[in-house]
């Protein structure tokens, strides 16, 4: 009978570690894959994608693109969404991400670490520049505020929230004053 | 029995539990100190901090020995601890300092410190001292300088002593042995004895007001508003003018101070400080949550542990900047340029390391290079620091070294060597197509928006720092005595002196030649181009990486810069590459762009310059000879508008067609007289162009000259009497407009920001139309030419800024920091003026003189042999542009013995490099397509991820580098690893699990068998009885 007792509790044991589950990993490991988890610790940043000025000028829009697939009805590409931030993290680092975890197209020009120049956005979701009217394109906002500087440049801090925004206007209708100011 | 095993069962829970616990256990508590091995100590007494972590980074016990016996904290706070080593007799004394967490793995450091008593009062080192209101937006109240420490001298001591000899006075409580406290700062010559309580220092010999007038920047004054319970951001100038300190403004006010960039949580009067202390006394707004100094208060002070420990923003390490300033005012360069940008760079509360560390480079550089001190004064103006400078022994460099960028606080970011070039067009649509021209990136790179408007704007102005601008409108008083100004005027460069006597030139100072001499100057943006790429200066500047940029905006206007110089260059490489990259491009359908015209005119310009034929440029995919001039202007609309993108497609589609005067075919989309009629039918009532709306923009106005120059000199193209007048007369227009335009220092402003590029392009219009841009009236503004004017933004490096603005809001956009485009377009109007000066063709006047066609025959040299045999076996796309330009060289070389072999190998070889390429770009859209989303990887994906790891694997190391995530590679990787670790795990356990199971009811069948037997042993022994 006492031989029993620990055959019994070996099976507990076990049983108990198939409960608890098998996914064991090295610390190393842990952060790699989840680096991008959303802890109450974590430092993030919110993204979003927009393109509702399009649909304000749906006459000037490339008539390729003429098409609920590239313009979706309410001008969102990427509703508001929270991206851990990593250290160092730049504006472009953030949307990269973005667009990958969604599968959303972009084009770029430029390599962040080049040091012959630095990333330019030529088109997200099959939006160019010039793709609506030869001002428009792709533009930024870091809490409400347009930078005047590469968005590869841009290193965000904690809290953070960025808007692309696509404009037909050369800023003007995403209220960019600093763009239109001199063209009043 | 039951209740035993009940017990087990939990224990093993509890193990189960813990197990996660042990593995991340074993990493072990982490220690560093402020200590430095091998340190000589001069001092009898040394403060010094302990940083201790456990695993998951709370702050660890600690403990310390000096020479085994142990040394109580002095004090202790939620970040750090911090000790005083006490010393008696010379000798080497040995400090161990251990940290202990609470699961008690330990860690220990152990240093050893030498002592060297000294006199009481003997000088036995300097530290650097700065005195710090940035947090106001005041930049420094006594901007750093070295100052002796004596031995037995306390901080305080020292600190009394700097203020004042800087000419202030101070409020403090407790002595400056024990118990010290600052209280205020006050103006040098406050007789009070007592302020709010605190003892005065007393009337300083030299006195000087403080002076401050507050502009807390706004995004501190955001976090103010919203984590401090009190907030006026007025209450300096209504309650407290002259005495700045504690509760000044917020409920979180008051001094701190830094020593190595770090808050000792003693006081001054507990502080000793050694040979090349950095001591930074700073006024926080937020508990030291502003300054990057929360942990110094702890919970200490009531509030305080209210404020965000990582403090409102990251603060960089300021300590070498702050070292480096003392040095260079001490060298008497507080008067220059470097000195000024790395003072703005510094005042900055939130600067980025980045920027901190650039402006640190810029200052070292200005202290390495001997220049001649300016005819001016050496003294910095503030006449009060010299009495302490002078008294100085020669101190140690040792502070000179540049510190470890804290890594922690701001990881190294990628673009703190990069110019800000082509990126910032990213933001802006309008910037794309301006881009391409040289004049536009001005536009994008914009700090616009607060100084946009000409009018000071009053009500804001006490949320932003003073507006940058000083050098427009006229500064505040007190800017003048405020080192956190950021621009205060140059002084003009010196005028062209052999060109230009008659200049009525103001300027006494003459700097050296190089400044007048635009080779010189050029030879200065080739040199720095070079530095910035990491390139030797005996190599070409078109290097295979800048190569790599053919055919893009970021490499073609410098090829055209150079070539226009008459520079020597690697042209035919370029060129080799440019026609494989146009080739590549035409087979899209959009070719070059769908937009974009001005690609073709850029990309035409660059072939002209490289010496090839933009008519016959490579074929397209039919084997047709590609023809830029004919797809990029003429023919354009047969495609899409020439002026999709706005005016800039006929500005530029103008400069090309009449870069060799190309005839336009019958038939064709537009004429000449077409696209000179859509450039002037929107010149602006007042002369001038703009990408929209009716204010002229002096780059577009440049460029809309620089496309009619041809009009309005000898040998005209061929048009209509009545379009030469029209075009003379809009030329004319337009000068006068930029005339009115330039700025008394003789640049421009456009978008709001002074910048050097607009200048570029004004002085290479008026070099197409052959005025001596130095000459005419209309461009000298209060003695300044339009050179005085660039000069302005000329870097110590030969490159030149695109302006000088600074942006609080954007504190990485370096301002007088050289910058790729803005050393593009002076390098072209430097060109532009040696031809004017040796009477070559204008810029842009592609014709060859005699009509010769240069010679295009290539010989396939002996070099060109030897660099095809050194050709590795395993090629890697690295290789691209050196058998690309081979091979083009080849095709065009006369037969020789042994050709049919170096045709073979470098076909092959280039072949290989495609082939490698299209793998890169097919793991590239592999990646993008099956790893995400990434939560849902899971072992069903492991085949997959696995092929495209193999494939990555595969490719040589620099190839690697070209998978654009590979790191999300990696984590895949481990991602079904672990699944599959996890379900190999499961499995073998659920069969052990079986096996036990099975075991222990054979077991309990066994017995009960047993059991049944022996009853019936029984029943049978009963039954017998």
């Amino acid at each position: 009978m006492k031989k029993d007792i620990p055959l019994f509790l070996g099976i507990i044991l076990i049983v108990a570690v198939l409960v608890n589950g098998t996914h064991i990993q090295s610390v190393d490991e842990y952060y790699l894959t989840h680096i991008d988890d959303i802890t109450p610790e974590s430092k993030t940043v919110t993204l979003s994608i927009r393109c509702d000025t399009v649909l304000e000028n749906y006459g000037d829009l490339d008539p390729a693109l003429k098409s609920d697939g590239f313009v979706p009805p309410d001008g969102v590409i990427l509703p508001p969404t929270e991206y851990v931030l990593r250290e160092g993290d730049t504006v472009f680092d953030v949307l990269d991400r973005a667009v990958r975890y969604n599968k959303i197209q972009m084009e770029y020009q430029g390599s962040s670490e080049s040091p012959f120049g630095s990333v330019y956005i030529q088109g997200i979701h099959w939006l160019y520049e010039f793709s609506c009217g030869p001002l428009s394109g792709w533009m930024y906002r870091v809490d409400g505020e347009f930078p005047h500087y590469g968005c590869s440049r841009y290193v965000l801090h904690d809290g953070q929230v960025i808007e692309w925004v696509y404009t037909c206007e050369l800023g003007q209708d995403v209220g960019a004053e600093w763009m239109g100011g001199q063209g009043k | 029995m039951k209740t035993r095993r009940i017990a087990a069962v939990f224990v093993c829970f509890i193990l189960l539990l813990a197990l996660p616990c042990g593995i991340a256990g074993a990493a072990g508590p982490t220690l560093s100190t402020t200590l430095k091995d091998g340190a000589v100590v001069r001092n009898s007494r040394l403060t010094f901090e302990v940083y201790a972590r456990d695993e998951s980074g709370g702050k660890a016990d600690s403990a310390v020995t000096l020479n085994g016996d142990s040394v109580s904290p002095a004090w202790d706070d939620s970040d750090k601890t911090s000790y005083t080593l006490s010393f008696d007799a010379e000798g080497e004394y040995t400090v161990a300092v251990e940290a202990v967490t609470n699961g008690g793995s330990r860690k220990s450091i152990t240093y050893s410190i030498t002592y060297v008593p000294a006199a009481d009062g003997e000088v036995i080192g300097s530290a650097v001292w700065s005195v710090e209101a940035f947090t106001l937006g005041c930049g420094y109240i006594v901007e750093p300088m070295r100052v002796p420490i004596r031995a037995g001298e306390t901080a305080a001591d020292a600190f009394l002593r700097l203020l004042k000899d800087s000419g202030l006075a101070c409020f403090y409580s407790g002595d400056t042995k024990e118990g010290f406290y600052l209280a205020y700062i006050a103006d040098g010559d406050c007789t009070l004895d007592r302020y709010n309580g605190y003892g005065g220092s007393g009337r300083a010999p030299e006195p000087r007001k403080l002076n401050l007038s507050p502009s807390i920047p706004g995004y501190l004054a955001r976090c103010l508003e919203d984590g401090m319970d009190f907030f006026d951001p007025d209450e300096y100038t209504e309650m407290y003018e002259g005495f700045l300190g504690e509760f000044v403004c917020t409920n979180g006010s008051g001094w701190m101070y830094s020593v190595g960039g770090s808050f000792p949580n003693v006081g001054f009067s507990d502080c000793y400080l050694s040979d090349g202390d950095v001591v930074r006394v700073q006024f926080t707004l937020g508990y030291g949550a502003d300054i990057g100094g929360t942990g110094a208060l702890g919970g200490q002070i009531p509030g305080a542990g209210d404020v965000p420990q990582a403090g409102y923003y990251p603060v960089a390490d300021k300590d070498a900047l702050t070292s480096l300033l003392a040095d260079a005012a001490e060298a008497g360069l507080a008067e220059g340029e470097a000195y000024k940008s790395a003072l703005s760079a510094a005042c900055e509360p939130n600067a980025s390391q980045s920027a901190v560390d650039a402006a640190a480079e810029a200052l070292r550089e200005a202290l390495a290079a001997p220049e001649e001190p300016s005819s001016e004064e050496p003294e910095m103006s503030e006449g009060t620091e010299e009495p302490i400078t002078s008294e100085e022994p020669a101190a140690p460099e040792t502070s000179e070294e540049p510190k470890a960028p804290e890594a922690s606080e701001e990881s190294a970011v990628p673009e703190t060597s990069e110019v800000p070039a082509v990126p910032e067009a990213s933001e802006v649509p309008a910037a794309p197509e301006i881009s391409e021209e040289p004049a536009a990136p001005e536009i994008s790179e914009e700090p616009a928006a607060p100084e946009t408007s000409e009018v000071p704007k009053a009500p804001e102005a006490s949320e932003e720092p003073a507006a940058p601008e000083t050098s427009e409108e006229p500064a505040a008083p007190e800017t003048s005595e405020e080192p956190a100004a950021p621009e205060t005027p140059e002084e003009p460069a010196a005028p062209e002196a052999s060109e230009e006597p008659a200049a009525p030139e103001t300027s006494e100072v003459t700097e050296e030649p190089s400044h007048a001499d635009p080779m010189e100057t050029a030879r200065g943006i080739i040199e720095w181009k070079k530095a910035d790429l990491g390139c030797s200066a005996d190599e070409p500047l078109l290097c295979d990486g800048f190569i790599s940029l053919a055919g893009t905006t970021a490499g073609d206007w410098y090829p055209i810069g150079l070539s226009r110089l008459g520079a020597d260059d690697s042209f035919d490489k370029y060129l080799s590459v440019l026609r494989e990259h146009v080739e590549e491009r035409y087979r899209t359908p959009e070719k070059l762009h769908s937009a974009k015209a001005t690609e073709w005119h850029r990309i035409a310009l660059a072939v002209l310059a490289a010496g090839g034929d933009p008519t016959a440029f490579g074929v397209d995919e039919n084997g047709k000879a590609i023809n830029l001039i004919a797809d990029g202007t003429y023919d354009r609309g047969k495609t899409a508008p020439l002026g999709k993108q706005g005016i800039n497609g006929l500005i530029w589609g103008l400069i090309a067609l009449d870069s060799r005067r190309y005839e336009v075919p019958e038939g064709a989309a537009d004429t000449r007289e077409d696209i000179i009629r859509g450039i002037l039918s929107r010149q602006l009532a007042d002369g001038g162009w703009a990408l929209t709306g009716s204010v002229p923009d002096p780059d577009l106005t440049a460029m809309a000259v620089q496309a009619l120059s041809p009009y309005c000199v000898g040998d005209a193209p061929d048009v209509e009497e009545e379009t030469l007048k029209a075009a003379a007369e809009a030329v004319e227009r337009a000068l006068a407009c930029l005339s009115e335009m330039q700025l008394p220092t003789g640049d421009f402003k456009s978008w709001g920001t002074q910048n050097a590029e607009s200048t570029a392009q004004v002085i290479i219009a008026l070099c197409c139309l052959g005025i001596d841009p130095l000459a005419d009236a209309r461009f000298i503004k209060e003695g300044n030419t339009l050179l005085d004017g660039l000069m302005r933004y000329r870097q110590e490096d030969g490159g030149f800024a695109h302006s000088f603005d600074y942006d609080s809001e954007n504190p990485s956009a370096v301002p007088g920091e050289s910058n790729s485009m803005a050393g593009e377009q002076v390098l072209l109007a430097m060109a532009a003026m040696c031809r004017l000066k040796n009477g070559e063709s204008a810029l842009y006047d592609f014709r060859i003189e005699g009509g010769q066609e240069p010679d295009t025959a290539k010989e396939f040299t002996a070099e060109d042999r030897r660099e095809t045999d050194a050709l590795p076996e395993k090629l890697t796309t690295e290789y691209y542009v050196t058998v690309t330009a081979l091979l083009d060289k080849l095709l065009s070389s006369p037969d020789f013995e042994g050709r049919d072999g170096y045709l073979q190998k470098l076909t092959t070889a280039k072949e290989q490099i495609a082939q490698i390429q299209a793998e890169i770009d097919g793991i590239n859209a592999e990646i993008r397509e099956k790893l995400y989303p990434f939560e849902d990887i899971s072992l069903g994906d492991r085949k997959t991820v696995q092929s495209i790891a193999e494939r990555c694997m595969a490719l040589s190391e620099y190839d690697r580098a070209r998978i654009e995530h590979f790191d999300d590679v990696v984590r895949a990787k481990a991602k079904v690893e672990g699944a599959l670790r996890a379900a190999v795990i499961g499995a073998a356990l659920a069969l052990a699990a079986v096996l036990l199971a099975v075991l222990l009811s054979v077991r309990i069948v066994k017995k009960k068998r047993r059991k049944a037997k022996e009853m019936e042993l029984l029943a049978s022994e009963y039954e017998d009885a």
